[in-house]
């Protein structure tokens, strides 16, 4: 991958996209109605960095051609993928990728924990649903994001975290999506997941 | 900050297991860190099983449940979100509209089984039971057999303290592998036998518990009754009975003697396999190596015959005067500790035009029953504590059944294959996150369980459950529903117990039972009074009982002879340790054990039919065929297969086949599941 070529990415465009994933894994998109999915679509198609990538440029692709069928399954997609009750093909922990049975609320969950805590942060709910699912890790990138004195702790969460295991998880969308979103979604993470690896690579300004 | 310190919550395993394991729970910062046994249990004395040990990844796996799901069309894998006032809207409307459709509540059925064996878990019977007569399933796959023979013979369920059997000269394990199954149980055995007593399995596979004995006797499936009569037939011949005791405690030798001398040796000898000189070893044990402690595992009575398997031995145990002596006794199963009220089961609606009760059905023969009642049909299905579609027989038929229901709503922790099968599945609480109390069928400890964590996602327990719903029926109309909706966990907990029972445990208050579990002060040796809730009030060879409902007045008989050419094996369902039927199965580390369903079979029989060592084979009978991969095991005999009921599989081949009792205790008769037979081919 050629660094200028994709490092071109700006702070604005970095919390969009770091948005966009919180409001897709809580699950608001699921609410969203058709007419919405084409603002949705021009806002994506302004990330110039994203146009950058072939997975970018896939995503945008396959959300030019959404189908009234792709735009009903979603949210059956959307369950299978990341919210049971079947077996998670995709699964939004971190400890499902990280830990030796799979099981979340170990050593690895309450490492991200940590990280919460010393920025004064703390899960709703805390002990009821575990502290590493993507959502959080996501919305804690965000609260770190804003501030550039959050640089060293946003560095080290997205290598220690993140960055670690959004690959496996992405591998695991693209085998087992069978919608046009939840396969959109996942090369949208994919490449904007290189945009990010990149950003750190060429150790610019994180936040 | 992070907490530094553990809080310790005490809990109890609520599977259907001998054990009832209490448990520690450690938690810091709102997580289960860890789980132990609890070393104030005093029959399981701080030691758990391998399953025990794992509930941190039963607990915190991924794949739980976690919000309320509907799934729309049934089985299409097409899941929502629900919120729980939708589903609770959902589940209230279908009962309100049926109740106005048939004018009863018969439309709604409840499928229930052990899952869970908390008693804080029949919130939902009690829920059914606060509507009016509803439809249930009623009966018990497992016991049911064994339980009527014992209430024959003995009149009540009684058990033995563990520890009785460190009295005994001669231990007979008959029919179980409690190092598979009940771990516990053989620190005490193996005490037992460090003090002299000889143990004896008897057995059709030559388990890891047959391996760690003295003596192993390996006989033909449900042959248990043919051996117990030619050991007693040999007791009789010799004079090794106990004729003092006979005539104190027991009723109807005379006749029992009568019975037994004209029937055949030979015949019994061949029936169960044996030969005359493990006859005379078990009869001689029997009559001069006292006491005799003998345990009856739960597979000998899953038989056609298996009612009166359990009554051969009781009667054997009772001929040599192996009864409420210390180091004695028929162990089975017991339900004398079990003292709590019910009150859960007792709010039953006030208005007498309501009906009570339920319209059974029968829970071996569900998918039949279903189809059969029809004055209203089951509309409506809950199914609880229950994996109703991998642990039934007839499974298309019980899928065709379901078709006609219009609501199907299983609680549960996982999607099983019922609940794939449901339009509703409610995320259910493990026992780290809700209040329950659990006896034991074996031991005599009662425990208490308290949470330990917040309830995973929004799981919630079925006691909620049944109250929210409760409570919403009755926003509908005035007392709709009797059970209530506002007592905490801990007040139905309260009204579990009675003074009487709380001087059984020797507490005052059941918090105390936060400090440790207690122990039912009930005798430790089984019917040490002598003292029998039978007619007689003595110790029934001859049942009179058993003969008015058309059964065989004595235990003992010789089987009839109905090995089928077409399908000469027996195929045997013996659990394994690392699951209970369908539970634990998802367990990652578990799955790596057995990766893929086996059937042993002995390398003669192998070498016979051409089928080489881990190949595919057939294995077919007139209700169907699976495929399924061969391992050599000379744990087997030549006529025997093994499959480990773990998987779903094995359903294709079961029907539902009566087993002679089960009716008098349990509602219903018990399925021999043990009878099966099949034929094999190679692939």
């Amino acid at each position: 991958m050629i660094y200028t070529e994709i490092n071109n990415i700006n702070q604005e465009e970095r919390l969009f996209m770091y948005q966009l994933f919180l409001h897709y894994y809580r699950g608001d998109l699921l609410k969203l109605p058709s007419a919405e999915w084409g603002k949705l679509l021009e806002m994506l198609e302004r990330q110039h960095s994203l146009q950058s990538n072939d997975w970018g440029r896939k995503a945008i692709q396959q959300l030019q051609n959404l189908t009234d069928q792709a735009l009903e399954t979603f949210e059956f997609d959307f369950n299978r993928l990341f919210v049971g009750p079947n077996k998670l093909l995709a699964s939004p922990f971190e400890s499902s990728y990280q830990n030796f049975e799979g099981t979340v609320m170990q050593a690895e969950t309450l490492k991200v924990r940590r990280f919460y805590y010393y920025e004064g942060l703390q899960v709703a709910n805390e002990g009821g649903l575990p502290d590493d699912h993507i959502q959080f890790e996501l919305e804690f990138i965000l609260h770190l994001l804003g501030s550039e004195d959050k640089n060293k702790v946003l560095q080290l969460f997205l290598e220690k975290h993140l960055l670690k295991w959004v690959d496996q998880h992405w591998a695991r969308i693209e085998e087992h999506s069978q919608n046009q979103i939840t396969l959109a979604f996942g090369y949208l993470l994919k490449g904007f997941i290189l945009l990010e690896k990149s950003l750190i690579e060429g150790e610019g300004p994180l936040c | 900050m992070l907490d530094q310190t553990y809080s310790i919550t005490r809990h109890v395993c609520p599977r259907n297991c001998y054990s009832s394991c209490s448990m520690l729970g450690y938690t810091k910062n709102r997580r289960l860190h860890k789980v132990t046994g609890d070393p104030k249990h005093g029959y399981t004395k701080g030691l758990l099983c391998a399953k025990g040990y794992n509930y941190i990844n039963n607990v915190y796996h991924p794949d739980r449940v976690k919000y309320p799901m509907r799934q729309y069309p049934r089985g299409s894998g097409q899941w929502q979100r629900i919120s729980w006032s939708e589903a609770i809207d959902i589940i209230a409307e279908k009962i309100i509209e049926l109740y106005h459709r048939y004018d009863s509540h018969l439309s709604l059925g409840l499928n229930k089984y052990s899952g869970n064996m908390g008693v804080l878990h029949h919130a939902m019977e009690g829920f059914f039971n606060g509507l009016g007569r509803t439809s249930r399933a009623v009966g018990n796959p497992c016991w049911a057999p064994g339980m009527d023979a014992i209430y024959y013979d003995y009149g009540e369920h009684q058990t033995s303290d563990m520890e009785d059997i460190l009295h005994a000269e001669t231990i007979i394990l008959w029919g179980i592998n409690p190092v598979w199954t009940s771990i516990h149980a053989m620190n005490y055995i193996y005490e037992a036998q460090k003090q002299g007593a000889k143990v004896i399995t008897i057995d059709p596979v030559y388990t890891e518990t047959a391996k760690k004995s003295d003596t192993f006797i390996q006989i033909k499936p449900g042959s248990d009754g043919a051996l117990a009569l030619a050991v007693a037939k040999y007791i009789l011949e010799h004079n090794l009975y106990d004729a003092e005791f006979l005539e104190a405690h027991t009723n109807g030798w005379d006749e029992l003697q009568e019975y037994i001398q004209p029937l055949s040796m030979e015949e019994a000898l061949q029936q169960c396999g044996q030969t005359i000189e493990a006859i005379q070893f078990l009869a001689e044990r029997l009559g001069r190596s006292k006491p005799v402690y003998i345990w009856l595992g739960f597979g000998m009575q899953r038989h056609q015959n298996g009612g009166q398997n359990i009554r051969a031995v009781n009667a054997l145990a009772a001929i040599t005067g192996n009864i409420g002596h210390k180091g004695s006794g028929v162990q089975f199963g017991q339900r004398t500790t079990w003292k709590f009220t019910y009150n859960i089961l007792n709010y039953l609606p006030t208005d007498k035009k309501k009906a009570n009760g339920v319209r059974p059905l029968d829970f071996n023969n569900f998918a039949n029953d279903l189809q059969k009642q029809q004055d209203p049909p089951v509309k409506f299905l809950w199914i609880t504590c229950r994996n109703l579609l991998t642990q039934s027989a007839n499974i298309q038929q019980l899928k065709k059944a379901l078709q006609s229901l219009e609501l199907i709503v299983t609680v549960e922790h996982f999607l099983t294959e019922t609940a794939q099968y449901s339009d509703i599945v409610l995320p259910a609480t493990t026992q780290f996150e809700e209040w329950d109390l659990v006896a034991s069928y074996w031991h005599h400890w009662i425990s208490i369980n308290q949470p330990a964590i917040p309830p995973y996602y929004e799981s919630k327990s079925e006691l909620e459950i049944a109250r929210m719903l409760s409570k919403r029926l009755n926003e509908y109309e005035e007392d709709f529903s009797a059970f209530p909706s506002d007592l905490t966990d801990e007040e139905f907990i309260e009204q579990e117990f009675t003074d009487e029972f709380y001087q059984s445990l020797q507490i005052e208050c059941w918090r105390e039972l936060l400090k440790g579990p207690r122990r039912v002060n009930v005798p430790k040796t089984a019917w040490e009074a002598l003292e029998f809730k039978t007619p007689s009030g003595k110790i029934e060879l001859f049942s009179q009982q058993a003969r008015e409902i058309q059964l065989s007045p004595f235990g003992m008989a010789l089987l009839d002879n109905r090995r089928s050419e077409n399908y000469p094996f027996t195929l045997l369902l013996n659990h394994e340790p690392f699951r209970i039927n369908s539970q634990f199965q998802n367990l990652p580390s578990y799955k790596k054990i057995n990766k893929e369903p086996c059937i042993y079979i002995h390398p003669s029989l192998a070498k016979e039919k051409g089928i080489r060592a881990s190949s595919l084979i057939r294995v077919f009978n007139k209700n169907g065929e699976i495929v399924i991969r061969a391992r050599y095991s000379e744990d087997v005999n030549h006529h025997t297969l093994v499959i480990h009921p773990n998987h779903p599989l094995i359903n294709k081949l079961l029907t539902f086949t009566p087993a002679d009792m089960g009716e008098f205790v349990t509602g219903g008769k018990g399925n021999a599941l043990n009878d099966l037979q099949v034929n094999i081919a190679k692939l």
